[in-house]
């Protein structure tokens, strides 16, 4: 007995040694722990910058897991006072953690390392400012924007110009009735124009309520304004448009039927036209590269309608790294964010991808990223590569219509205006169980309770007023 | 003294042996519970210090927050139809099994197995059986010209299919209930048999009451499950359509973790526990009317 507890002390004394070996040996090098995305890719890039740095010792913590794991995770780290240096974000949830008050601001860093808003496409850098105390939370990393793709070959099947997409609200109706096809039974079986998220398209919402002059709060983030008379009569376009395609109950069986990679409704011709990424384009490439599609922007409806001019609108997402509070060295860090979201990290971001493209056999088209003079060597790289000239020409006008773009409104209660407007909310509409008005009414009057719970709270705080 | 001695250290040993046990109980378990129920008292998000706000979490709930009668009605719908269903099915698929046919074994084993797939994969393969355009069921009613339901894209159907999807997975009451019916001495069956008792009335009068103690347990377990069902409405239907598969733990999960509510959150998972137990509890009151115990 007496061997055993002489055996738990000297476990006991072993551990405590070897765990002050640790804290010791830590602090002597300057690490720099990073919580971001994973795979060979990124790994690579990683490399590069520890090959450039080897003063810091990069520590890097892949982020696994979905989107709510993923931040349940960095919430849990951040609370219990062990933070990393650097995390990635989702920019438009910038917001919240800067409400949160679990962010660092980093503008104090941005003359030292000549970093500067020009340097960035201006809407993810704006993104990235938290409007409440106009400080700027984390640099963009990376974007993406809408546009519409249609079937060329669907096109020509019903006898229409397969080169023109319709540019009103009423001729884009006329189109989905068109497009879309039922079986004997009743079944959807191709969906004529998807623009609702979830069933076919992605963003579609968002952008639509801008085409059409909608604001979803005011500029400061602090009143929400859902219930808009443009976004009022953007949710009952969009209910028409889901009802022209069989109803939302049809299209959500239809969509239990999809496919992905090659299988994916619009390469096998189950969507004739979307609303979609511009990520569809390296798809398109990898998974169905004859499909004869067509490409074009989405345009103001608003600005249509009084000077019959075409100007067009797309929705940004994407994201950004930044230096949750309590970090250890935050000036790695910001080091680390300046290099990655920079022109050296993207450059070898893009190296890294190409070649592991490459490695797999797959093409490559590049994504957009927020530092402006990066995507111009994108586009040259994809100027070379192995792809067609409709894929070329698409992403290129990705890569134009971002002077267009806009972003969700940055607010701390972002995630639920989102769950509203792209789940809740539009599926009462949808559903017809309560008309657009109503539903964005309900949804106005819940998101602002919460929205005024986070201003007290942060009033409270901070010792600022917003109202 | 010396034997003192020597029982003291049997007593630290005893202490020391059961400490990783009862640390990780107080840690990971009692003390979580303990945090819970003061947390419900409080505004907390958790990166901001908590603040006290006495009841006003359970105020809101109460008064304030439809989606929880919502999410109530819809867990209660499950447990009040969803288990005696399973309760009627996996009893009388263990009577079946009971008896001596060729291949028992074999048979047993088909019905068991459906409980051994993880309920992430069944939820996986029963959207696609689900499927209103493709999918078996509704394949296999056309077959009689029945016209399928939108299954779970309907409001209505969401919830009924789950509770025959949960009726897939009778394998493992089934195997409660099989070891129950093995209990019951022959005897009384052969007893019930002289006195001239047909099938109904043997079943009636002698398995019933045996197996009574089973069905309880199998109920209490059942009700309990049910009342903290989440996985297959997170995977299939992500509480949609229209909030019609959106069970309580499912909102609590949301209030929790996607709003970061953590008080208002906890405040719900309290109410749940004093439901659960008053389920219980009930349960417990009307089992002497009707569980017979053989020792009593």
């Amino acid at each position: 007995m007496r061997k055993c507890l002489k055996l738990l002390t000297l476990g006991l004394v072993c551990i405590i040694i070897l765990v002050s070996q640790v804290i010791i040996s830590s602090a002597a090098k300057r690490t720099l722990e990073v919580w971001a995305p994973g795979g060979k890719v990124w790994e690579d890039t990683y490399q590069e910058f520890q090959k450039t740095h080897p003063d810091i010792e990069l520590k890097f913590v892949p982020l696994t897991g979905g989107f709510d794991e993923r931040k349940q995770k960095l919430l849990s780290a951040v609370a219990g006072g062990v933070p990393p240096d650097v995390m990635w974000v989702d920019r438009f949830e910038v917001s919240q953690w800067a409400a949160f008050d679990t962010l660092t601001p980093i503008n104090k860093y941005l003359p030292k390392y000549k970093v500067s808003s020009s340097q960035y496409i201006k809407q993810t850098w704006d993104e990235a400012i938290f409007p409440w105390d106009n400080q700027l939370y984390a640099l963009p990393w990376q974007t993406d924007d809408r546009l519409i793709f249609w079937n060329k070959d669907i096109f020509k099947e019903v006898g229409l110009n397969p080169d023109k997409f319709p540019a009103t609200w009423e001729e884009q109706l006329e189109l989905n009735k068109k497009l879309t096809k039922f079986d004997d039974k009743g079944n959807v079986t191709r969906i004529g124009f998807a623009v609702v998220e979830g069933l076919g398209a992605n963003g579609g919402e968002w952008v639509l309520g801008w085409a059409n002059g909608g604001e979803y709060m005011t500029a400061r983030s602090t009143k929400v304004t859902l219930n808009h008379p443009k976004l009022v009569e953007t949710l009952d376009w969009l209910v028409k448009m889901t009802d022209a395609s069989g109803g939302v109950e049809k299209a959500a069986a239809f969509k239990g039927t999809w496919g992905i990679e090659v299988q994916a409704p619009f390469f096998v011709g189950k969507i004739a036209a979307m609303i979609n990424g511009n990520w569809t384009f390296e798809s398109i490439a990898r998974y169905a590269p004859n499909l004869n599609f067509g490409v074009a922007p989405i345009y103001r409806r608003d600005i249509y309608k009084k000077e019959k001019k075409l100007v067009p609108i797309t929705f940004s997402g994407g994201h950004a790294f930044a230096i949750p509070k309590g970090a250890k060295n935050p000036d790695d860090a910001f080091e680390f964010i300046r290099w990655i979201t920079g022109i050296e990290g993207t450059r070898a971001y893009r190296k890294a991808s190409i070649e592991f493209s490459k490695s797999m056999d797959r093409p490559w088209a590049p994504i957009i990223f927020a530092y402006q003079s990066s995507n111009k060597e994108s586009l040259e790289a994809l100027a070379e590569q192995p792809v067609s000239q409709a894929i070329k020409d698409g992403v290129k006008l990705a890569f134009d219509l971002m002077a267009y773009t806009r972003f969700r409104d940055r607010s701390p209660a972002a995630l639920l205006m989102q769950r509203e407007f792209l789940g809740h909310a539009r599926d009462e509409a949808l559903y017809h169980k309560k008309t657009p008005k109503q539903a964005l009414d309900d949804a106005t009057k819940a998101i602002q309770a919460e929205l005024d719970r986070l201003i007290d709270e942060w009033e409270k705080r901070t010792g600022k007023k917003l109202r | 003294m010396g034997k003192f001695k020597k029982n003291k250290e049997e007593i630290i040993t005893a202490y020391l042996c059961v400490l990783p046990w009862s640390l990780g109980l107080s840690i990971f378990i009692i003390g979580p519970i303990i945090a819970s129920l003061i947390f419900s008292f409080m505004d907390y998000s958790v990166v901001l210090p908590p603040k006290f706000i006495g009841l006003a979490n359970y105020k809101k709930m109460f008064f304030g927050d439809p989606l929880l009668w919502k999410s109530l009605y819809n867990t209660l719908y499950m447990t009040v139809i969803g288990v005696p269903l399973n309760i009627i099915l996996s009893l009388s698929v263990a009577l079946l099994l009971n008896q001596k046919v060729k291949g028992e074994a074999f048979f047993r084993t088909i019905f068991y197995l459906p409980s051994v797939v993880p309920q992430v994969a069944m939820s996986l393969l029963w959207m696609w059986i689900l499927n209103p355009q493709v999918g078996l069921v509704n394949y296999i009613l056309s077959l009689f010209g029945i016209k399928g339901p939108m299954w779970l894209a309907s409001e209505q159907w969401a919830k009924p299919a789950f509770i025959i999807m949960g009726l897939w997975g009778i394998g493992g009451n089934m195997v409660i209930f099989l070891a129950g019916l093995q209990n019951i001495p022959q005897h009384l069956y052969d007893a019930a048999t002289v006195d001239g008792a047909n099938i109904w009335q043997r079943f009636k009068y002698v398995t019933l009451p045996m197996l009574s103690p089973t069905i309880f347990f199998v109920l209490v377990m059942g009700i309990i499950g049910t009342l903290q069902i989440f996985t297959q409405a997170y995977i299939m239907t992500a509480g949609g359509p229209m909030d019609a598969t959106l069970f309580y733990v499912y909102h609590l999960f949301n209030k929790a973790f996607r709003d970061f509510h953590m008080g208002y959150a906890s405040a719900m998972a309290w109410f749940l526990f004093i439901i659960i137990f008053a389920a219980t509890m009930l349960n417990l009151k009307l089992a002497p009317k009707w569980v017979y115990y053989e020792a009593e």
